[in-house]
């Protein structure tokens, strides 16, 4: 008579292969230090084509000049010639601007602090102009 | 040969060699939860690819115990996983292993013997099935069943005992004859 417990511990043999199985397993994993690089590479590159692929928006800075010389053709005028700083009223006599050069270090680029002395610009659109903005205008 | 952590003396030679030792040990106690080969060989490989890319922070001294411990919980994972599939699918799993060389009585005689060992293993609470198949299939000390299950050593023994009280009297109610 054999003990019933015989038949619950009997050893059993795995399928075969099971060494070269592993051998393939583990030559296949990448270290973690690989894989994290190689997700950095990934995201850059992916990074890289977005701003590559993407469509060119206006510059927030020019179309904020364009919006200003719609606004105040004085004010284009000036910025349109290159015109020294200094005080612009509007042709309408609505509102005083100051003009202040920011000094930077791309000669084709000037920017201009804008000042508004009182109320909101009469285009309406623009009703804060203490904006730095920056145009190309020797290229003009 | 692929490059070993520094601070970890696992590299890929001791990981092979760690295999060939434990292999058949750590299948037979998966299979015991699992009673599929297909599936009792994949989750001892998994837990050995577990073990290689946690090999830089594995201790040597313990690294048996924690193979059995990864094995163990991936077994159980993947029960749990089939039987939400069977209930989903109302599938039947696991394998009946053939009784090779056996004649047709024989044969048959054999697979209701399995048969009704798997229902007496599987009637045990997994703490104390756990304890059993790793006291009676592996090499492991007390102490290492108790590391590699997280519980006191003294829990091992009292475990086994009523683990192998509660198989024998499941097993000779089906097969009297064997208890005599």
């Amino acid at each position: 008579m054999s003990d019933p417990l015989h038949d619950v511990f009997e050893i059993l043999q795995p399928p075969p292969g099971g060494l070269a199985e592993l051998q393939r397993r583990v030559q296949g994993e990448r270290t973690p230090r690989r894989a994290w690089l190689g997700g950095l590479a990934l995201v850059a590159a992916a990074a890289a084509v977005l701003v590559v692929a993407s469509p060119r928006t206006p510059e927030p800075a020019l179309e904020l000049a364009d919006q200003l010389a719609c606004a105040d053709p004085a004010l284009a005028g000036v910025l349109c010639a290159g015109g020294e700083p200094g005080a612009v009223v509007s042709p309408s006599g609505a509102d005083r601007l100051a003009l202040a050069l920011v000094p930077n270090a791309n000669d084709r680029v000037l920017i201009y602090r804008v000042a508004g002395a009182g109320a909101p610009m009469r285009a309406g659109q623009i009703t804060r102009a203490q904006v730095g903005l920056g145009k190309e205008l020797r290229g003009r | 040969m692929l490059p070993t952590p520094p601070g970890s003396s696992l590299d890929q030679a001791g990981l092979e060699a760690l295999y060939t030792r434990l292999e058949v040990p750590v299948y037979n106690v998966v299979y015991r939860w699992l009673w599929d080969a297909q599936d009792a060989r994949e989750v001892v490989q998994e837990a050995f690819v577990s073990l290689w890319r946690m090999r830089a922070r594995v201790r040597m001294e313990s690294v048996e115990p924690l193979v059995y411990k990864i094995a163990l919980n991936q077994a159980a994972k993947r029960l749990r996983w089939r039987r939400t599939w069977r209930w989903l699918s109302l599938e039947q799993g696991g394998d009946e292993r053939p009784a090779q060389g056996l004649g047709a009585d024989d044969g048959l005689a054999a697979q209701q013997r399995q048969r009704a060992v798997r229902v007496a293993v599987e009637a045990l609470p997994e703490a104390l099935r756990a304890v059993v198949m790793l006291c009676e299939l592996s090499d492991l000390s007390y102490a290492q069943v108790a590391e590699a299950l997280e519980i006191p050593e003294g829990t091992v023994a009292s475990r086994r005992n009523a683990a192998i009280k509660s198989l024998r009297r499941s097993l000779g109610r089906r097969y009297p004859e064997d208890l005599s």
